[in-house]
This record gives structure tokens, C-alpha cells and sequence, in this order.
């Protein structure tokens, strides 16, 4: 049992802190709460809503697993044909009603703003860190800003992209596996120093 | 061994499950030896040493149904289709 | 003390002390635990697993058969530890194994005397009669006997980690043609993974004398390590095997804290890397195998490849004087290095009837006696004293404290072989080589039959730049790099043909010659038999050293070629491999992430007790001081919801948004009865069935508005149904327009049960006229606010059978829920209650649950098939009208009481009729829930019964032999609560 959970029970929350390896740390995550909403589309619909995103939002849906973001709204690909929408500055009531008002009757949206926690995870060693948890590869050469997918970390489903080359990642998680995410993360990240915001 | 789903690339295995044979079609159940046909459907399979069409749920990634042709012998894939696209052709 | 005093990659400034068997010894950092032993004259090392024949050091390498010794102590106690691969620290304490009292004096070996009974095969001939003494006597002493290591009992205390790496190339093996390999790769911009087993890599190099491009060998591997680590997109891994191939992803493990005390802070033990490459390179060398003679076990016989390491590496020698008895030049290259280090070469014992010209000069220079044409007959001496000699001349006797042999080479092919291949023996080279290795992977160096240096290094450059061209990259030409090292000629010699004493073929499961004998004769000639019936090749070095002599002899005494014969199944893992690598951050708690519901933090404050539901921990009960236990607990809960009121997080169902124009239709098509005539604003139960016809799952589905519908899973089925509902929409009916999105995890839902819900619940809505009675009857939907503008849904749903609300919040807002029902009920004594509560009231109204949906049962079984349409088709129908699963005398839903009523009834009992014997021809059937029922104030259960409520008011024996339970029962309705639900509608 890696040091940091010698004590931790599965259900108790890490507290924010510095945890393993001392001095800068390595990987550092925060959580950042933001509206967000499930977009669907309806039968032989993708291209129609797709033009009508566009013209609402500026930026055309993401045919494949990748992350586009146009005026404070990001869209990212889940499957075809859906999407998950997170907003910076509507509230979830304001993004539901913006989407289902652009979809007509081209596609369904509903609020998943309570469904998952997103974590914004970065730092020097982001990336070792993250390879003991996923199973895909996350080398610059294959994934890159703008890279989206939706795959597991530590056996926990997640939707995670690339915002910038630093890198930074978001990943959304369940809200019921929040706790135990936060807790792979952290088992993984010890040895190169861990910081929950 | 990894599945190249139409969707999100490479991935593997473990976040996919088997249903099974993907060469049967649902009968009609209006016809008149539906019962058989049905049990055909649901219980008869062929068991190749070789490629095989079976159905793979990508449930830990984009939740699409796929149709995959794999050699049951050396697990080599040869093909692998959305079944929504499947349907279109 | 036999260490050299001079040359070897040790640090002779760093001293280390260690203790082995009980005594102290000292070595240097460098050191294996094997060359400190040797440095300090440590002759036995370890006892055989049958004969416990003492055994010493054989080898330099993981091909190590003997010295299997248990490494620390404690919680960290290591069994069947190679000492050739443990990296000496300070303090280690390594211990022998398979001896009593000890290593020098073990009272087992008595069963050398045996061994005309202990052949191979024995036990297919023994421990028969009497057949009582096989649990009193044969079992414990076998069980006693076998094995070689002791398993430690205390948990691990270390932690591991699992990695997954993607490459261009995976080099495996970093000696002479893997770094040349990686080398070429890497150079050309390929992301590169190199792995060796050893802390330093280099191979053969840092044990042979070979000079490439100028400099010598073990410089050359230190100056390419130090280049490739220098290269951004290159991985070099130390201290990691790669132990097998798994479709297309590698299996490495990385030993990161083996060698040291107690790992670093924060660090793995060991780490398992899942590679992913586009090629591999395998380049794994080859090891040398040893000849079958008598004694051939003795301590002090070791491979030649072995004692050249000794010497060379770690500048220790295993004997004062030493004779060499191989078919190869190689060997003479040891003899050659041995004599120049200052030891007494006795002789050098060819079989072969000439040697090269410059080899025989080079040994009359030194004045090496050589005999050619000759073979090694016996060793003799416990620990080895002399050899016996058969040459031209006939036999002499020659006094040796040390013989190294070489048979030929054996490359390690292992790998190449894990997706099935076999490989092929080579009599040019007399070798067993692979022609066609597992898709991407290509072999290099002495692994591919390349045993001269210079043609090691042609093919790894050959190969490495072959995979980076095929993945892309462009290689510049290099130039071509001059090599010299020793001749690689040589003939394989297996063994030497005599009937005389214990010639051991497998040294690590204790097989000779005479078994493979037995094993011919008894007509086990397949080989793959022969490994069985005489467990050749089955210890944990899986036959290294030993398959290809078998086989030899096998192919021999059956008169057939090598390849005919062919060899036995190669499989992962190529070593052995702990399980902590395996399991990594998942043991123990964290076998599986656990899923916490939004009012957990709430419950645990309040003292619930927890249960698991999949990967979900739900609040079981909630004890309150001075309980004395669960049921106590769980009575109080029941009634205080039958009384008043009472709470349940029920949130972990799954929960399925569906819009779209065509629900309605898909809905009708997926559950047995009809939803598509549903109004907004109400829900309907629903059951779902597979295509057999069994029950799938159960749940409600309400309409919100027109196009958008809610449907409810159980918990445990929520992704089984999801995912059938995807295939419904994607293979089954494409055509329909229906948009399904989870939000299971988007909505904290809470049920609020009793008579008092309607009250509690007004407190805290918004519009109260929104609950009252007529506005919301029972089985309605609404959406609406709480607690101040929270958007909330309401379901007026009761599983408990009192009056029930199911009311959803955001699931932020979970636990502000949980505490302002808390405080609106508080006058009403609301009372939070868990699932244990939960399934009592359920039970005593006789509604289906999980035991009940158990993938056996249909619609009808359940009772419920009034509720399957006739009118229209959907998932099962068919095949549900199966005589089968239509006959009257199907196992029926029913009530169970016990007709004495401080009987307990509980699930699993069964039912028989009243004084028939207790036999599976007389089953009637099973209890598949049970419960001591608060409301009732006694036990009764629910089950299913061979013609079902036809046979309400029978009585019956139940029969629970298992917990002596044996009583008569009576037949029942199974709702036994307010049958008529006039409380859920009040």
C-alpha cells in the first residue's frame, strides 16, 4: 500500500495538499466547476445540427474523438453523433436552453452538469503520471491539444482532452467516482510529487 | 489485443465486451416458424477455427456497437465496422 | 575466499555484508548474491527437489536451476529467488531452502536410496491402498515434500504500479545486437524502448572479451546506454524482463526496489509495463546448455558461459582447479581467460576428434592438457572432488574442484514462440531457431543463431534499421563496425551414453536419463507426455537448461530427428512474474473503484453501516446506541416508515434520459408491456426480458413531457440494460429516432415512505399543491422546484407499499436534501433506513427483486404475466412462448410462512413435500428472499414452487440442511402486507 493511503479509506476524500515527493510537485490538479450538457443527435440529423451549432456557436461539431471550442463554449466528441458541451460562463439552466433552442429537432440535449467532476490536471510529470492509468497512448506525437477521448483511468470511465502543450488536460469523471479517481491519481503521482488544489 | 474502432482509434480489449456471433439477423416474429427461427437465432452457432464475425461493445469508450472479423486461431482482426454503418450498406 | 585479485565491474571500495543459511559473509557493491558466494567458497547452496542432492551454483544467468534460495524475511519473504539474480545489498539475508536440519547435512536425502521407487511417474503407481491412508498419511507427507520454496503468509507490504507505454520498437535485450538495434533506430528518430534484464546493460559483453569498433566490449555497451538515455524519444529500462507477449501488447516486469533494502519513498517495488509497439527487435542472446553425464549435478559442474561471467564480471572463481568439457571453441576462450587469471586449468575434454590449428597452439603455449575425442564419464565427490575421464586411452581419473562444460547454445527464443510458433532445429548450427517469429517482431544476435560478435552486431543493425524504415523513419548508412572476439564453432553434444549412476537431464525437477527410459517404455513418447509423465521442463526455470537434452535423448531412444520430434509448447511467462506486478494499484480495496452515492458523506455522519452493491457502497442500516444488533436496527427502521416516515437514497439505479420522436415505439418494442400510450406526467412499472424469454430487468419509466421520457434500471443492471438498449437502437432498429443519454450520475434521488411523506414532502416543495393527492396520484411525475429554486423531479413511487415519493435533485444538491427532509420530518420522526430495511418491506409485500430476477425466471414465473401485451412483438416474446416456459407446472412465485412461527425462514431453503425423503427427485422448489419480519412480527419468505399459487394454503417441508433448519411451512400469498395496496393510495 503506497504511503499516502497507508491511512485513507476509499471513501474519504484527499484532503487539498502536497502529497509524496517533496519540492515542486510534479503533477498538480484542481477541479473547476462548469456547466455542461449532453447533445445527441437525432436520426441522419449530424449534419443539420452540425450547421446549426455552427451558425449558433461559430464552430462546427467534432466529427471524431476531438475538442473544439468557439466563444466560451467547448464541444468535444464522444461517439458519433454525441457530443458533450461545457460552457465557461452560462449557467446550466442558460446552456440547456441555448442548445436545445440551436438543435431544434436535430438532436437532444440534457444538463450533465452535476453528473461529473472536472479535473484540470497538469505539471512536469503529467504525463508519466497519466501513463500508469490509461491505457492509451498520450505521447505528443499521437495526442496533442485538441486530442479528446473517452476510455478508462485506473478502471474509472472518464472523457478526458488536451487544452494546451504544457500540457494541460481536463478530464471529466463520474461524480460518484470522484473520490477514488483523486486517489489513483494521487497513489500514481507520489513518487514524482502531488498537488490537489 | 486491440480493437480499431471506427471511432476512437486502437484500443484495447478491456474496454470492449463480446456478445457473440454477428451473422444472424432478428427473425420476423409475424412468420410462421418464428419459434424455430428464433431459437436458431438465439441458441445455433457456428464455432470457426478461423475468422469470425462477432459483435464487440466499445462500452468504455464511445458505446458504439461494432461488427469485427477476427481469427479465432491467431486473434488477428481483419475488419472492424460501426454497425450503424453496416446497416447503411 | 576465491575472489580474483584483480579486474571485474565490482567495486571493490564498496564493501557490503550479507548473511546466508545463519552465517555472516561479506562482498562487494556489483556483486550477485551467487558471486559472493562463490567470492566466499560457498560450495551448497540449495538441496534438489526430489533427491535433495546437494547443488551449487550452475550459472551466471536467469536460466539458474539450483541456487533457488528464500530471500529476506518477514512480511517481505521471498521464495524460489534465483541467487544469480539478486543484486547484493548491505544487510540482505537470503536463506537456503528444501533442507532439514541444513543445507550441509539434509536428512531427506535418504530418498537417493529410494529411487528405484521414485521414479518418474511414481505416484501414478503409489499412495493407492489403503485408501484410508490417503487423508491420514500420504496427502500430509506429499504435501510436506513438495515443492521447493515456502510461501510467505504475511501481506505484501509493498506497493506496485502498471505502466502502459506505446513505441515504434521495442528492443528486447540490450547486449551486443540489441543495442546495435536500438542504436540504429533511434539514430533514425524512432521512439524506442530498450529492456534488459540485468542493472547493467550489455549482455555478453560485460562478461566476454570482444572488441567492437575499437573498443572493448563493455565500453562500447556503457558509451551506447549513455546515448540512447540521452535521446528524448528513447526509454531505457533496466532490472526488466520482458516475460511475454499477450496478442499485441508486451509484458515487461521492472524490479525498480528489488535491490535494495526497502524501496525508495514513494516508489513501486515493481512496476508492470504493458508495451504497445509497431516492432520489436528480439535480441535476447542465447545461453549455454549443459551435458548429460553421471554426477553431473555435483556442486562445482557449472556452464561454461557461467564461469566466464565469474571470472570476467565479478572476479571471483568457483574452484581452485578446473577442468573444461565442451564441443565447442567458445569454451576454449574460457579455458584460455581462466588460465590467464591465474587458475589451474587440469584439462580441457573435447569430444570432438579435432580443433582448430590456433585454438591447440594457443593451449600447448599456455601448457593446457587437452584431450580430444574424450568424454567426462562421472563426477565424482558430494561437493566435486574428481572427474572420470574416457578418452582414446581409455579412463583416468583427474582431481578437480571445478568443471565447466558447454553442450552448444541454446538462443533464447522463448518469445518468438508465445503466439504458438515452434521452432526448428538447426543442425548447421545445432540450434533451435524460429523462421517465423509472431507478426512485427524480428530476431536478432545470438537469439536468431548470429553466436560470432561481428555477426551479432551486423544483425541488429540489419534489424533496427528495418523497423524503422517500416515505421516511417529514414536510416543514414553507418559505417560498418570491425569486431574481434572468439571463434563460435562448435557441434552440439547432448550426453554421454552410459548406464552408470544419477545422470540428470532436469536439474531443477530432479529428472535422469533412466526416466526418460521409463518414460519410452511405458509408451509416453510425444514429447509434450514425456514433459508430464516425467516433469521435465516443468520447474520455474520451464526447462532452460533442460528441454533440448530431453528432447536429444528422447529423439534418440525413439529413433527419430530432433525436428520430428519437436518441442513442447512455449508459454508466458518467461520468468516468473510476482503477483503485486500483476495486480498493481488494484488489491485489496482498490480491486475496483468504489462509486459513492450523493448523500454518502451524510450517512456515514449519521453512523450508517455500509454494504457493497457492485462497485457502490450503500447505506445499510443506521444503528442507533444502544442497539444491540442489525436487526434490531433494521425492525426500528420498518416501522417507523410504516408508522411515519422514513428515508432511502435510492440513487444508484440507473437512470436513462430518452427523447426523440419514436420512444414511445422503442420502449414498447424493449419492455413486455405497452408504453407508448403512456401520458405525460405519469410513470409505469415496466419488465424487460431477454430474446430466450427470461426476465432481463425491472424498473419504472415515467413521461415528462411529450418527446421526453425517464426510464429506471435496477442497480446492478444498469449497464447490462444500457447496453442493450444500444443495440437495439444500433443493430436492431437503426430507423428510430431516439436520443439516450445516462444520467445516472446527473440526479441524487431520495425515497420518502409513510404515512406521513405527503406532509413532510410539502415542506419542502416549492408549489406544495403540486403533491397533493389529485394533483400528483399515485404513479405520477412531475418537475418542479424544492428548498428555495433547486429543480427537483417527483415520482410517486413506493417499492415499501406505504405512501412513497421518489423526489430528484441535481446531484450537488444531494445531501441539502437529505438534511432539509431530515429537518421537515423531524417533528414526524423521520427515519433514515438502508437497504437492509428496504428489502424487509419489499419482501412482506411480495414485490420481485434481484434473487428473484435471477435469469432463470420469466414473466409469467414472476407472477407478472398479466402485464405482457399480446398485441404487439417486442425483445423475447417469442421465444418466451415456448411450451417450456408456458407449463403450468413452471416453479411459481409464492409466499412462504412458517407454519410454527419462531421458526427462521431463509433464502436457499428448499421445498419438499411433508414426509418424502430429502432427494432431488422430490424438490419442489426454493425460498429466494426471506425476512423476519417486523410488520408481520415473524419470519416469512418468498420463492418459487412447482405449480406456484395453485397450490396456496398447502403445507410443505422446508428443508435447510446446510443451517440445520427442517420444519413445515405453509403456502401463501406472497403479498402478505396491505395486499391490496390501499395504503400507497391514501
Amino acid at each position: 500500500m503506497s504511503d499516502i493511503l497507508a491511512n485513507l479509506q476509499p471513501d474519504e476524500p484527499l484532503e487539498p495538499g502536497c502529497y509524496g515527493r517533496e519540492g515542486v510537485p510534479g503533477v498538480t490538479v484542481k477541479t473547476v466547476d462548469l456547466a455542461l450538457a449532453s447533445l445527441i443527435a437525432g436520426r441522419n440529423a449530424v449534419a443539420p445540427l452540425s450547421d446549426a451549432i455552427k451558425a449558433g456557436l461559430g464552430v462546427p461539431l467534432p466529427q471524431g474523438p476531438q475538442f473544439a471550442v468557439a466563444g466560451g463554449v467547448a464541444l468535444i466528441g464522444t461517439g458519433p453523433g454525441r457530443w458533450i458541451v461545457v460552457a465557461e460562463e452560462q449557467s446550466a439552466k442558460a446552456l440547456l436552453e441555448h442548445l436545445e433552442t440551436l438543435a431544434g429537432s436535430f438532436g437532444s440535449a440534457t444538463d450533465q452538469s452535476d453528473a461529473s467532476i472536472l479535473f484540470e490536471i497538469a505539471g512536469p510529470s503529467v504525463r508519466d503520471t497519466l501513463m500508469k492509468m490509461l491505457l492509451i497512448d498520450i505521447d505528443p506525437a499521437s495526442f496533442k491539444p485538441g486530442s479528446a477521448a473517452t476510455t478508462q483511468a485506473a478502471l474509472i470511465g472518464t472523457t478526458f482532452w488536451q487544452i494546451d502543450d504544457k500540457p494541460t488536460y481536463r478530464f471529466l469523471v463520474a461524480r460518484s467516482y470522484a473520490v477514488a479517481f483523486v486517489r489513483a491519481l494521487a497513489v500514481s503521482a507520489a513518487e514524482f510529487g502531488f498537488e490537489l488544489a | 489485443m486491440l480493437i480499431d474502432c471506427p471511432y476512437c482509434g486502437a484500443r484495447d480489449s478491456h474496454e470492449f465486451t463480446y456478445r457473440g456471433d454477428a451473422t444472424g439477423t432478428r427473425p420476423d416474429p409475424a412468420a410462421e416458424n418464428a419459434g424455430e427461427a428464433f431459437h436458431d437465432y438465439v441458441y445455433l452457432r457456428d464455432n470457426p477455427a478461423g475468422d469470425h464475425l462477432g459483435w464487440w461493445y466499445h462500452g468504455a469508450g464511445c458505446r458504439q456497437w461494432l461488427k469485427v472479423s477476427r481469427n479465432t486461431l491467431t486473434h488477428a482482426i481483419n475488419a472492424v465496422r460501426l454497425a450503424r454503418d453496416e446497416v447503411k450498406s | 575466499m576465491s575472489r580474483l585479485a584483480h579486474g571485474g565491474l565490482i567495486d571493490r571500495s564498496r564493501p557490503l555484508a550479507f548473511k546466508f543459511a545463519g552465517k555472516s559473509y561479506a562482498g562487494y557493491a556489483g556483486d550477485t548474491l551467487a558471486s559472493a558466494l562463490i567470492a566466499n567458497d560457498v560450495k551448497i547452496v540449495g538441496r534438489s527437489f526430489k533427491y535433495h542432492r546437494p547443488r551449487g551454483i550452475m550459472t551466471a544467468g536467469s536460466e539458474e536451476p539450483n541456487a533457488l534460495v528464500a530471500l529476506r524475511s518477514g512480511a517481505r519473504h521471498e521464495p524460489n529467488t534465483r541467487a544469480t539474480m539478486v543484486e547484493l545489498f548491505d544487510g540482505l539475508e537470503a536463506f537456503g531452502q528444501n533442507a532439514f536440519p541444513s543445507l550441509g547435512f539434509d536428512a531427506m536425502a535418504v530418498n537417493q536410496l529410494l529411487s528405484r521407487f521414485i521414479g518418474a511417474g511414481f505416484y501414478y503407481k503409489t499412495f493407492m491402498w489403503p485408501k484410508a491412508f490417503w487423508e491420514l498419511l500420504y496427502e500430509p507427507v506429499v504435501r510436506n515434500s513438495a515443492g521447493i520454496g515456502i510461501a510467505g503468509a504475511e501481506p505484501d507490504p509493498d506497493h506496485y504500479e502498471k505502466v502502459t507505454a506505446y513505441c515504434d520498437v521495442l528492443v528486447i535485450g540490450a547486449g551486443a545486437a540489441g543495442l546495435t538495434a536500438a542504436l540504429t533506430a533511434a539514430r533514425a528518430g524512432a521512439r524506442v524502448i530498450i529492456a534488459d534484464e540485468d542493472h547493467l546493460p550489455g549482455g555478453r559483453l560485460n562478461s566476454e572479451n570482444v572488441v567492437i569498433g575499437g573498443h572493448d566490449g563493455a565500453q562500447y555497451a556503457k558509451a551506447a546506454i549513455a546515448e540512447l538515455s540521452s535521446l528524448p524519444k528513447v526509454r531505457v529500462l533496466t532490472r526488466t524482463t520482458v516475460f511475454g507477449i499477450y496478442d499485441d501488447t508486451y509484458a515487461a516486469v521492472e524490479r525498480v526496489g528489488d535491490h535494495l533494502a526497502v524501496p525508495e519513498a514513494f516508489k513501486p517495488r515493481q512496476k508492470l509495463w504493458r508495451i504497445i509497439p509497431k516492432r520489436t527487435i528480439l535480441a535476447a542472446g542465447a545461453i549455454s546448455q549443459p551435458i548429460v553425464f553421471p554426477g553431473n549435478d555435483r556442486p562445482g559442474v557449472m556452464l561454461a558461459q557461467g564461469l566466464q561471467t565469474y571470472i570476467n564480471r565479478y572476479a571471483v572463481t568457483p574452484g581452485q582447479h578446473v577442468a573444461f568439457f565442451a564441443s565447442n571453441d567458445a569454451a576454449w576462450t574460457v579455458a584460455f581467460e581462466a588460465a590467464k587469471a591465474g587458475i589451474d586449468v587440469a584439462a580441457i575434454i573435447d569430444p570432438r576428434p579435432e580443433i582448430r590449428a590456433d585454438l591447440a597452439a594457443e593451449a600447448k603455449v599456455r601448457g593446457l592438457r587437452t584431450l580430444l575425442g574424450a568424454v567426462v564419464e562421472q563426477a565424482h565427490g558430494s561437493t566435486l572432488k574428481a572427474i572420470s575421464v574416457r578418452g582414446s586411452q581409455g579412463t583416468e581419473r583427474i582431481a578437480v574442484d571445478a568443471l565447466a562444460v558447454s553442450g552448444g547454445h541454446s538462443p533464447n527464443i522463448q518469445l518468438a514462440c508465445h503466439h504458438r510458433g515452434r521452432p526448428d532445429w538447426n543442425e548447421v548450427k545445432g540450434a533451435l531457431l524460429v523462421s517465423e517469429p509472431p507478426p512485427g517482431m524480428a530476431i536478432a544476435g545470438a537469439a536468431a543463431g548470429h553466436f560470432a560478435i561481428s555477426a551479432c552486431v551486423a544483425s541488429g543493425v540489419e534489424t533496427g534499421t528495418k523497423a524503422a524504415v517500416d515505421c516511417g523513419y529514414s536510416v543514414a548508412k553507418a559505417p560498418v563496425l570491425a569486431c574481434s572476439g572468439h571463434s563460435a564453432d562448435g557441434s552440439a553434444f547432448f550426453h554421454v551414453k552410459t548406464q552408470k549412476g544419477f545422470a540428470f537431464v532436469d536439474l531443477q525437477t530432479d529428472v535422469t536419463v533412466k526416466d526418460i527410459n521409463i518414460a519410452v517404455r511405458e509408451g509416453f513418447r510425444s514429447v509434450e507426455h514425456l514433459k508430464r509423465y516425467t516433469a521435465l521442463g516443468m520447474g520455474a526455470d520451464q526447462g532452460k537448461l533442460s528441454n533440448l537434452n530431453g528432447l536429444a535423448i528422447l529423439a534418440e531412444k525413439t529413433g527419430r530427428t530432433i525436428q520430428d520430434t519437436g518441442t513442447t509448447i512455449y508459454r508466458p511467462p518467461y520468468t516468473s512474474v510476482s503477483f503485486g506486478a500483476l495486480v498493481g494499484h488494484h488489491r485489496g480495496k482498490d480491486f475496483r473503484p468504489t462509486r459513492l452515492t450523493p448523500t454518502h458523506f451524510w450517512a456515514k455522519k449519521l453512523g450508517a453501516k455500509f454494504t457493497e452493491t457492485g462497485a457502490w457502497l450503500r447505506a445499510q442500516y443506521f444503528p442507533k446506541p444502544g442497539e444491540i444488533d442489525w436487526l434490531q436496527t433494521v425492525q426500528r427502521e420498518v416501522k417507523a416508515v410504516r408508522s411515519s416516515a422514513g428515508m432511502i437514497d435510492v440513487s444508484t439505479f440507473g437512470k436513462i434520459d430518452l427523447q426523440g420522436p419514436d420512444v414511445g415505439q422503442f420502449l414498447d418494442r424493449v419492455y413486455v408491456n405497452t408504453f407508448s400510450t403512456l401520458p405525460v406526467g405519469k410513470a409505469r412499472y415496466g419488465v424487460m426480458l431477454r430474446e430466450d424469454g427470461m426476465v432481463m430487468d425491472d424498473g419504472t419509466t415515467a413521461r415528462l413531457s411529450d418527446a421526453q421520457w425517464v426510464m429506471t434500471t435496477t442497480t446492478v443492471n444498469a449497464v447490462k440494460v444500457f447496453s442493450h438498449l444500444e443495440y437495439c437502437l444500433q443493430v436492431l432498429w437503426p430507423d428510430l429516432d431516439v436520443r439516450m443519454a445516462s444520467i445516472s450520475e446527473q440526479w441524487a434521488q431520495i425515497a420518502l415512505a409513510g404515512p406521513n411523506a405527503r406532509k413532510i414532502l410539502q415542506k419542502i416543495a416549492d408549489e406544495p399543491g403540486r403533491v397533493e393527492n389529485a394533483a400528483l396520484p399515485v404513479m405520477g411525475a412531475t418537475q418542479t422546484s424544492v428548498m428555495g429554486g433547486i429543480k427537483a423531479r417527483i415520482f410517486r413511487l413506493s417499492f415499501s407499499g406505504e405512501l412513497g415519493y421518489e423526489v430528484a435533485v441535481p446531484a450537488r444538491y444531494g445531501e441539502k436534501l437529505a438534511e432539509a427532509l431530515v429537518a421537515a420530518g423531524e417533528q414526524f420522526g423521520i427515519t433514515p433506513y438502508g437497504t437492509e430495511a428496504l428489502a424487509m418491506m419489499r419482501i412482506e409485500k411480495g414485490h420481485v427483486s434481484g434473487p428473484e430476477l435471477n435469469g432463470q425466471t420469466t414473466v409469467t414465473d414472476i407472477g407478472l404475466g398479466k402485464m405482457a401485451s399480446k398485441k404487439k412483438d417486442y425483445i423475447g416474446r417469442t421465444l418466451a412462448e415456448r411450451p417450456g416456459l408456458v407449463d403450468e407446472n413452471r416453479l411459481g412465485f409464492v409466499g412462504i410462512m412458517p407454519v410454527n412461527k419462531k421458526n427462521v425462514v431463509r433464502a436457499g431453503i428448499h421445498l419438499l413435500p411433508l414426509g418424502a425423503p430429502a432427494t432431488v427427485e422430490n424438490d419442489l422448489g426454493y425460498i429466494s428472499s426471506a425476512t423476519q419480519s417486523a410488520t408481520l412480527g415473524h419470519a416469512v419468505g418468498v420463492g418459487f414452487l412447482k405449480g406456484g399459487p395453485k397450490r396456496i394454503g398447502e403445507r410443505l417441508r422446508a428443508f435447510d440442511p446446510l443451517r440445520g433448519g427442517d420444519f413445515e411451512v405453509e403456502i401463501c400469498s406472497p403479498h402478505f402486507y396491505d395486499p391490496q395496496g390501499d395504503r400507497v393510495r391514501v
